[in-house]
């Protein structure tokens, strides 16, 4: 397709035009705030957006934006920036990024939330239903906080925690750039600690198994012995001997962790502190 | 027109969903009360990743979604684990095990991929292979907590929750729902996997390889060997114990100043097995290099 070069060109000057500007200081204490639960299983939240509303919006994990309905939006009298690239708004409303200046749920508030202008299909399906809605609280918002969603008491809470969500722009187009692009290298997954043995996929291909356990290491110390089938690390499945390299590469050294391995027919628990090194 | 590319994007980017029939509620193996630590990972385009075994099958890739009604499992994933759909697209699974320990037995499901799924896996926006979602039929069993700061989230088991959703059409007593946006969205997600499918897809991760040193600090500002496992490939290259490590050089690269234990272990990250690796050491106020070659399959 002759045009597609020009095409994506003009999509990646778009992301770069929307390009999430970090939101920052969270001024909050731990909060809960009542949920209602739609009859479709949907999530509805009250929510204040620069200190109006209530507006109500689906909290959803599966979305990394927020986005806000071009009612709201107008209601709040937002307008996109402008510049040379900004038609009017198109399908769906969709009118671009901004940052709100506030976002709150119960006594919770975020400042300088980046969100999306847009009418979401979804959202708007559902709220010719159940009842308005004005649009998604999603990653960016839930992220920042020790977020707890407890159905069965139709409850949320968000408590501040040290976490600011990344850029999701960059990830998804060096993304799209890699996978439209020719050959790429393998990710390498390296550990974090230093455990002392070998392991190798099994001969039955259903696991893997301890080769060897180096004299003097924290696996030695641990009580590992070559033959050992390990099925769990650290709550993870160690299946295969990729899945033992991405769970070890989480384990900081000298913190103690729980592995479980199969010793013949008998389930032991091992306890390891792995040292640093490599 | 433009713009349509890039809304689409973010329109796949929300798993969410409204369409489901309800599924009966199913019964749980998971006790009430019950504390599970699931462990989870951030996929590249933002989503809550987990990892679960149907009937004993897998691990498969499952995304957190409040916002989608029930389970969905691609029908590939359904059609290897031996599952049919009834007429109605619905489909049981007998035992369904998430990473971290929860258990819930005869899980209803949807078997079908949605378009945004199938998109964001054209693409490989995620970085992984996406088989499913986890939405309000399979969540609401649990009080869910969610924090990026730790490597788990934590699920407890709650049980007396009604979980049979509605679809908005069900649920709209003969109400019109507005759904031309939907198969407005549906055209755009397309037409963006279309234009930005992945050639290729990524080459599987591979381990790093295997020196065989300790360190007794990542904070002090040399890389001091405080010990070499016997017969590591870092005892193979000749080093010792107390050796100091100033640079190292990895395959034909040039060599790079060492500046601390922590320092080597960044440097070294993306050394692959097999991969020969030179450290420039000080031993006794002498400069000695040593050639190293990763092992393979040692942590």
């Amino acid at each position: 397709m002759r045009t597609q070069p020009r095409l994506f060109l003009l999509v990646l000057a778009l992301f770069a035009a929307l390009l999430l500007s970090g939101g920052s200081e969270v001024r909050a204490q731990s909060h809960s705030a009542p949920l209602e639960l739609l009859a479709s299983g949907h999530i509805a939240i009250q929510v204040r957006l620069n200190g109006q509303g209530p507006y109500r919006m689906i909290l959803d994990t599966g979305a990394p934006v927020t986005f806000i309905s071009t009612r709201v939006a107008r209601a709040l009298k937002i307008v996109p920036p402008a510049g040379p690239n900004q038609p009017a708004p198109t399908a769906l409303g969709f009118g671009g990024q901004t940052v709100l200046k506030s976002l709150a749920v119960g006594d919770t508030e975020q400042k300088d939330m980046p969100a999306l202008i847009l009418d979401h299909p979804i959202v708007e399906a559902l709220g010719g239903v159940f009842g308005r809605l004005d649009g998604i609280v999603g990653f960016s918002f839930f992220s920042r906080f020790h977020t707890t969603i407890d159905y069965l008491n139709a409850r949320v809470s968000f408590e501040p925690v040290d976490y600011k969500p990344e850029d999701i722009m960059a990830g998804m187009m060096s993304r799209l750039m890699k996978g439209m692009g020719g050959a790429q290298k393998a990710r390498v997954i390296a550990p974090r600690s230093l455990w002392g043995l070998t392991i190798t996929a099994s001969a039955q291909n259903d696991g893997v198994v301890v080769n060897q356990v180096y004299a003097r290491s924290a696996a030695a110390a641990a009580g590992f012995r070559p033959g050992d089938h390990i099925t769990i690390l650290d709550d993870r499945w160690t299946d295969t001997v990729n899945d033992l390299y991405e769970a070890a590469s989480l384990i900081a050294p000298n913190q103690p962790v729980v592995v479980k391995v199969l010793r013949g027919t008998q389930e032991i628990v091992l306890t390891v502190r792995p040292r640093i090194g490599l | 027109m433009k713009r349509f590319p890039v809304l689409a994007l973010f329109l796949l980017l929300v798993a969410g969903r409204c369409s489901a029939a309800p599924p009966p509620a199913e019964p749980a193996a998971s006790k009430p009360g019950s504390v599970y630590h699931i462990p989870y990972r951030l996929e590249d385009a933002q989503h809550l990743l987990v990892r679960a075994k149907l009937n004993g099958k897998g691990p498969y890739n499952f995304i957190i979604d409040t916002g989608a009604p029930a389970l969905y499992v691609g029908a590939d994933i359904a059609d290897k684990i031996g599952v049919k759909p009834a007429p109605d697209g619905w489909g049981v699974f007998d035992r369904l095990e998430v990473e971290g320990g929860a258990v819930l037995e005869r899980v209803k499901a949807r078997i079908e991929s949605p378009a945004q799924l199938k998109g964001m896996n054209a693409m490989g926006l995620a970085g992984v292979r996406i088989d499913g979602v986890f939405g309000f039929n399979l969540l609401a069993n649990f009080r869910i907590e969610i924090d990026m700061t730790q490597p788990k989230m934590t699920w407890t088991r709650q049980a007396g929750l009604n979980l049979t959703p509605m679809s908005a059409s069900e649920s709209a007593n003969g109400k019109a729902v507005p759904t031309q946006g939907i198969t407005q969205m549906e055209s755009l997600t397309k037409m963006a996997s279309a234009l930005f499918a992945q050639k290729t897809p990524p080459p599987a991760p591979v381990p790093r390889g295997f020196f065989g040193m300790e360190f007794s600090s990542d904070k002090a500002d040399t890389a001091q060997v405080a010990a070499v496992l016997a017969g590591s490939p870092a005892a193979k290259a000749g080093v010792k114990t107390r050796d100091k490590i100033t640079a190292l050089a990895i395959g034909g690269d040039p060599a790079a100043d060492v500046q601390s234990a922590a320092d080597l272990m960044k440097q070294a990250a993306t050394v692959a097995a097999g991969t020969t690796v030179r450290f420039m050491v000080l031993r006794n106020g002498k400069k000695v290099t040593l050639t190293l070659i990763a092992g393979q399959g040692g942590i």
